[in-house]
């Protein structure tokens, strides 16, 4: 009977060939434990800050007065609560060390050369777009912290020449919780997975880079 | 499960031909094992950080001022990227957009080009000899070690998790949350404190004795009870 369903199931979906013919696919022996995981774990953190990010997200109020008190209600009040805040937070600590350490792997590696070009730079772009979403992500709860982050960046980039101000201006004209908000779970997520998908693709199609 | 029983050989794809190196080994069972192996140490680290450094929100009962001291945060990778604000104080003033553009935006630019600058030929097959890869280990373990090193040294201070123990409600609306108008606050109650304001105690930490400014926020950062 379930070799029948089974049979049936194969016939509908080929999911048996197609799990045969992933698990037999060539890796090559020189993928080691150090090298070459750092960017796996990377795309494990993002994907669980996501799962922990879409289930704060229904409790979450981006409002200047209501935002600490949405999270504390979160943290004390709903089950498992203060689990994903704190496994969020921690996983946005980790994120940005485990991606450092496969950009310096990488170029251990050298495996930024030819042809990994593209991967290389749109490797560098994830990197930057995940530290924005480190930086929009401590504004959110809007405690003294994250004014603390927040007016030490205008003042970041209000050194930088010729554009300064500019920068500043526009910082403290455009700056509200809510489009901190917009930018954290919208903007840069689909921005990322943009560029994670383009990065993936890049990576099967040279595959990994020869050992030194 | 499907059925393994009549596992097929290695697939191997064209990009692997040679004069790529001819030893591979089967995804399933080694690096599946392996990926399992991994992601289950990352999860169990994560578990146990979760568990055992939680951010306090309980605002009846909030926490010492320096809690925090050692814990890693989100907050040490900025902590790195505003040290200039922390050191250039005074007449090194001027200094600051050295450390706050140009280095930062140098090595971006590095980093952008390297594939086009160092990269043109493709890496040799043949590899390195093993002083050679022994040397290229020790100077990325090197580098990534000061990468490192820079984020806890400018970071382990701070008191990331110890904010509540004065800024909560028992303390007043104003104590309690930042303002909501973040543009009005910065340009006239901030800039007015800075101003006008002069840090009571003088110098601290021999840091700096400016009031409400970046340099201040860090002092306030790092030495709560001593900043504020």
């Amino acid at each position: 009977m379930s070799g029948k369903f089974s049979n049936w199931l194969e016939e509908r979906t080929g999911f048996r060939t197609w799990s045969r013919r992933k698990g037999a696919q060539a890796v090559p022996s020189h993928v080691g434990w150090f090298h070459y995981c750092f960017g796996g774990l990377s795309l494990f953190i993002i994907v669980l800050q996501v799962l922990s990010g879409i289930f704060m997200v229904f409790f979450y109020k981006p409002e200047p007065l209501e935002a600490l008190k949405s999270i504390e209600y979160l943290s004390n009040e709903v089950t498992l609560g203060w689990f994903f805040r704190n496994l969020h937070r921690w996983g946005s600590t980790l994120l940005i060390a485990t991606i450092f350490t496969h950009m310096i792997a990488v170029i251990h590696q050298r495996a930024y050369r030819n042809p990994r070009e593209l991967n290389w730079v749109s490797g560098l772009l994830q990197f930057m777009v995940v530290f924005l979403l480190l930086a929009t992500g401590l504004i959110l709860p809007w405690d003294w912290r994250a004014y603390w982050s927040f007016s030490i960046w205008v003042d970041y980039f209000a050194t930088w020449p010729l554009v300064g101000d500019f920068l500043k201006n526009f910082l403290l004209d455009t700056f509200s919780i809510n489009r901190s908000f917009v930018l954290h779970i919208l903007v840069l997520p689909l921005t990322l997975f943009i560029l994670l998908f383009f990065h993936f693709r890049m990576v099967k199609k040279h595959g990994i880079s020869e050992p030194l | 499960m499907a059925d393994m029983s009549e596992e097929p050989d290695i697939i191997r794809d064209p990009k692997y031909d040679p004069p790529y190196p001819q030893d591979f080994y089967r995804f399933w069972p080694k690096h599946v094992f392996k990926t399992i192996l991994v992601l289950g140490l990352l999860m169990g680290g994560l578990g146990y950080l979760t568990f055992q450094f939680q951010v306090p929100m309980d605002s009846n009962m909030p926490p010492l001022p320096d809690e925090g001291m050692w814990v890693p945060a989100p907050e040490w990778y900025l902590f790195t990227l505003f040290q200039p604000f922390w050191y250039l104080t005074g007449e090194d003033v001027s200094w600051r957009p050295l450390f706050t553009f140009w280095v930062p935006v140098g090595v971006l630019i590095l980093l952008f080009a390297m594939p086009f600058v160092f990269g043109r030929k493709r890496a040799p097959v043949e590899g390195v000899g093993v002083v050679k890869r022994t040397g290229l280990a020790v100077l990325f373990l090197f580098i990534w070690g000061a990468g490192i090193a820079g984020v806890v040294g400018s970071g382990y201070p701070a008191k990331t998790t110890g904010c509540p123990s004065c800024h909560n409600p028992m303390m007043g609306q104003r104590q309690a949350l930042p303002p909501a108008d973040m543009g009005k606050f910065y340009r006239e109650a901030r800039e007015q404190q800075i101003q006008v304001g002069r840090y009571r105690i003088g110098n601290t930490m021999g840091m700096g004795d400016s009031y409400k400014d970046a340099n201040w926020q860090l002092r306030h950062f790092y030495e709560p009870t001593m900043t504020w």
